[in-house]
């Protein structure tokens, strides 16, 4: 049985992990250290043995807790690996300094783990043993919103032309879209949001990537300049191809 | 009137990231009428929330060895250092707490010296 969470709600309820979470906690624990480092090292998600974050995490609070430097040695890297790749997802190149956002949330989440077993209060961990992915996304928000330079990151898709000059997005669905990803936000945005982001789902995958990278993301369809990371480079087609799918996107989109 | 010291935003944050599996407009109209202070923070919360949620876990490709990306390396560090700055910091019993031991060994040994000069004589005689 995983050892109970701390943090508490304002009702005095304790945090409680997801039964599945808690299932996957129980079985990682009766496994040899071996077994749980070769589990935590599986990339794939639909990997029948793919260990979930949350349960990671749990591992290496356990050995904190029990003085278990080799343990903590060996599972800390694929854990901050996830967090890597995670963050890299969520905080993309087409932000300005990215890597160093990256970096700065990497650090705020090594921190609460070096306070485990210490009298300072690593709580906050409870959530990433829950939900890791919010868990990630909470540091990532109060970081950001000290820097306060979301505003920065999007890219006014009104704006975009084809190769014939004409405008990709017309009615501004995509524009709307993208301003509504930004912050500050009101609620009638998110409320927008919400409902676009239900209806990209049910784009066709080249078009929902295109509108990910550049509407949500941030990133420009295509570039002149060969070194810029683009929404084209990262898809491997030309600028054309994803400017294309946008307009396709936004003449479905815009409905809404 | 019973007034309550206002719930820290961390916790408030949490709090909401708990409720839903993905934000939805109900649970955070909730919240922001529960804690009015922090409504434009929840809002924000919540759009990167469902930005989040689109984004889904993919495979990665990259082949798994024992290699260490620069950017995991410099958190291990940052990790090995927050833990000697904790270890430093930590309480160690001070020496006005351990000077009652010692002045209680010092009286121990003048008694016992005290009891022997005394009961010296008597065991000779």
């Amino acid at each position: 049985m995983p050892r109970a969470l701390n943090k508490m709600t304002k009702g005095g309820v304790g945090y409680k992990r997801p039964p599945e979470i808690e299932a996957s906690i129980d079985e990682a624990l009766g496994q040899k250290p071996e077994e749980q480092l070769r589990r935590a090292n599986i990339r794939d998600p639909a990997d029948s043995a793919y260990m979930s974050s949350e349960c990671l995490v749990h591992l290496v609070r356990e050995a904190r807790l029990s003085g278990d430097k080799r343990a903590v040695d060996r599972l800390l890297i694929p854990l901050l690996s996830r967090c890597e790749r995670r963050l890299k997802r969520t905080i993309p190149d087409s932000r300005p300094d990215a890597q160093g956002l990256r970096d700065e949330v990497l650090q705020t989440f090594c921190e609460l783990l070096a306070r485990v077993g210490t009298n300072q209060d690593a709580t906050a961990l409870d959530l990433f043993e829950c939900k890791f992915n919010k868990g990630l996304a909470t540091l990532r928000y109060r970081r950001m919103r000290k820097e306060n330079n979301r505003g920065k990151l999007f890219r006014d898709i009104g704006r975009e032309v084809d190769e014939d000059g004409q405008p990709v997005d017309p009615n501004d669905t995509l524009g709307r879209l993208s301003r509504a990803a930004q912050t500050p936000a009101g609620q009638e945005d998110f409320v927008h949001l919400a409902e676009m982001l239900e209806a990209i789902k049910e784009l066709p995958p080249a078009q929902r990537k295109a509108v990910e990278l550049c509407c949500l993301q941030g990133y420009a369809p295509g570039s002149e300049d060969p070194n810029e990371i683009t929404a084209a480079t990262m898809c491997g087609v030309s600028g054309t191809a994803i400017r294309k799918n946008l307009r396709k996107a936004a003449e479905k989109l815009k409905a809404l | 009137m019973i007034t309550y010291a206002p719930m820290p935003l961390d916790d408030v944050l949490h709090a909401f990231a708990m409720a839903k599996a993905v934000p939805d407009p109900g649970t955070l109209e909730e919240f922001t009428r529960k804690y009015p202070a922090y409504a434009d923070e929840l809002t924000e919360f919540a759009v990167d929330l469902l930005l989040d949620s689109a984004i889904e876990d993919e495979a990665d490709e990259t082949e798994v060895g024992e290699s260490v990306s620069p950017a995991v390396s410099r958190a291990i560090s940052y990790f090995q250092n927050a833990l000697y700055e904790l270890e430093r910091s930590r309480p160690r019993p001070s020496k006005a707490f351990r000077k009652p031991r010692t002045r209680l060994r010092i009286w121990i040994e003048s008694v016992s010296d005290r009891w022997r000069a005394v009961c010296a004589p008597t065991i000779h005689s």
